[in-house]
């Protein structure tokens, strides 16, 4: 219910009626898509289902939806930003907002560009994707036990494509790591949170719990991130959400160079995808990695398919 | 001695009215400053802090002087509450609601009205500029209540002083 009321608190009140009630209905919800001139969309789960014109809940039927005209999504983008997009203005340029209770807001408009590939801000906003944040507690109990070996902590990278649940599985990884587990007592995390995906910090405050140990670094590029953390929070394990540039590798390189655990997220089907991706291929070498975890999503729910140990062997 | 009494009440009542008169029109002066400086930190914090705008009254809130204190420290209240109710909307209605301790004048309070809808600006430049163009327009309006109150606010008081004591004279 409390996820309803967040939800619900981001639209203004001439629609806010309609999106209560269809939030209470909407079961597993993922995410709604908001276009302009489009009827509003709901995912939960693996299914589809519309905001229904006349305020009666949802529909399945397009035609039944409720179509937001230019001013509704203005006004929703405006409630969402309290009526400052300068203060997001950061954000912004990232394509996404982080609002209250950790969920995310994409925006789709008019990229206004600085230089040659630089973006300044996105104005005249067409579309917004709230993406629900989850904190599934518990849902990280069963790698627990690959990743603890005489009580100490295995690096581990977890690979599945987006939207199986890799952000979700490491949060409450960090979590459990942080406040101790059965396998291992707690320890220092530090967490680059990038995009603001795992902390779901606003305005600086996570919202979302990473654990008793936890020192987040908020919207900060990983690379740098990572050597703030080493020089001024001593973790004891640094998390990173999608690990991508050449220069994400080199300082993840330093940080275990340093004695530092790692948790990492990567894109990619299974271990061949990480294999033959070229950027990836020094830390294989190096084998800086004791774990990898495969995610699959299967009926629209999301699983650990496969554990490896650092020679991809099945554990 | 009735005579006397009344005459007296009559003479300190034309009086009081002259000075408060001059008092109201100071008082006037005294607020628009009050307002023009509580904008001032609403557009620091806009400026230096990118701080949203109801983080900003709230700040704001903090330093500035009555009654304009009350009424930020409201409109951040009211915004962090979220009932859905849109910032202009927020800002207009807490100021209607100081309204009644406030000494300006119509426009003036439009003025400031007008403030609350020149929000959702993308560009925090863009935001600040808003704000400093009301407290410029305000800085006119302070001239302007200046002129009145050296001319108005010095006479008021002899002038109704003097009203007072010819009434007197004709009604004894």
């Amino acid at each position: 219910m409390e996820r309803v009321e967040e939800i619900a608190r981001l639209f203004p009140d001439f629609l806010r009626p309609l999106w209560q009630d269809a939030l209470r209905r909407a079961e597993g919800l993922r995410e709604i898509r908001l276009r302009m001139g489009r009827p509003a969309l709901l995912r939960c789960g693996g299914s589809e289902w519309f905001l229904r014109k006349d305020g009666c809940g949802l529909t399945r039927k397009p035609q039944e939806g409720l179509c937001l005209r230019e001013r509704e999504i203005e006004a929703v983008w405006n409630h969402i930003c309290g009526y400052s997009p300068y203060a997001y203005e950061d954000e912004i340029r990232q394509g996404y907002l982080t609002v209250p209770g950790g969920h995310r807001v994409g925006l789709a408009g008019q990229v206004v560009q600085e230089g040659r590939d630089a973006v300044r801000t996105i104005r005249h906003i067409s579309g917004l994707n709230i993406r629900v944040s989850r904190q599934i507690f518990g849902a990280a109990d069963g790698l627990l036990p690959y990743l603890y070996e005489e009580r100490q902590f295995r690096n581990v990278m977890l690979i599945s494509p987006p939207g199986c649940g890799k952000t979700t599985l490491l949060r409450d990884l960090i979590r459990q790591v942080s406040d101790g587990n059965r396998y291992g007592a707690g320890r220092t995390v530090g967490v680059v949170d990038e995009r603001s995906e795992l902390a779901g910090s606003y305005l600086g405050k996570a919202q979302n719990d990473l654990g008793m140990r936890t020192d987040v670094m908020d919207a900060c590029p990983k690379a740098l991130g990572m050597l703030l953390l080493l020089r001024s929070m001593s973790p004891d394990v640094i998390a990173v959400d999608e690990l991508g540039g050449e220069a994400d590798v080199r300082a993840l390189e330093d940080a275990a160079c340093s004695g530092v655990g790692l948790m990492v997220t990567v894109h990619g089907a299974g271990t061949e995808d990480i294999r033959r991706r070229a950027i990836l291929q020094a830390l294989l070498q190096k084998r800086l990695f004791d774990r990898f975890a495969v995610l699959t999503r299967t009926g629209g729910v999301c699983r650990i398919a496969a554990v490896y140990d650092g020679a991809f062997r099945p554990c | 001695m009735l005579r006397l009494a009344g005459a007296l009440l009559l003479c300190g009542g034309s009086l009081g009215y002259g000075l408060l008169t001059r008092y109201g029109l100071r008082l006037r002066i005294r607020q628009l400053r009050q307002a023009q400086e509580a904008l001032r930190l609403i557009e620091s914090e806009v400026s230096y802090g990118k701080a949203p705008l109801a983080l900003a009254c709230r700040t704001a809130g903090s330093r500035a002087a009555q009654p304009y204190a009350a009424f930020l420290c409201r409109v951040y209240e009211e915004s962090r509450e979220n009932a859905g109710t849109e910032f202009p909307c927020i800002w207009q209605r807490q100021l209607d609601a100081i309204r009644p301790r406030l000494q300006l004048s119509a426009g003036e309070i439009g003025l400031l009205k007008d403030l609350g809808a020149c929000s959702g600006y993308a560009d925090g430049r863009m935001q600040a500029a808003s704000l400093r163009q009301t407290r410029e327009e305000l800085e006119r309006q302070i001239c302007a209540a200046e002129q009145e109150s050296a001319g108005r606010g010095r006479s008021a008081p002899f002038l109704a002083a003097a009203a007072g004591m010819m009434l007197t004279l004709l009604l004894w």
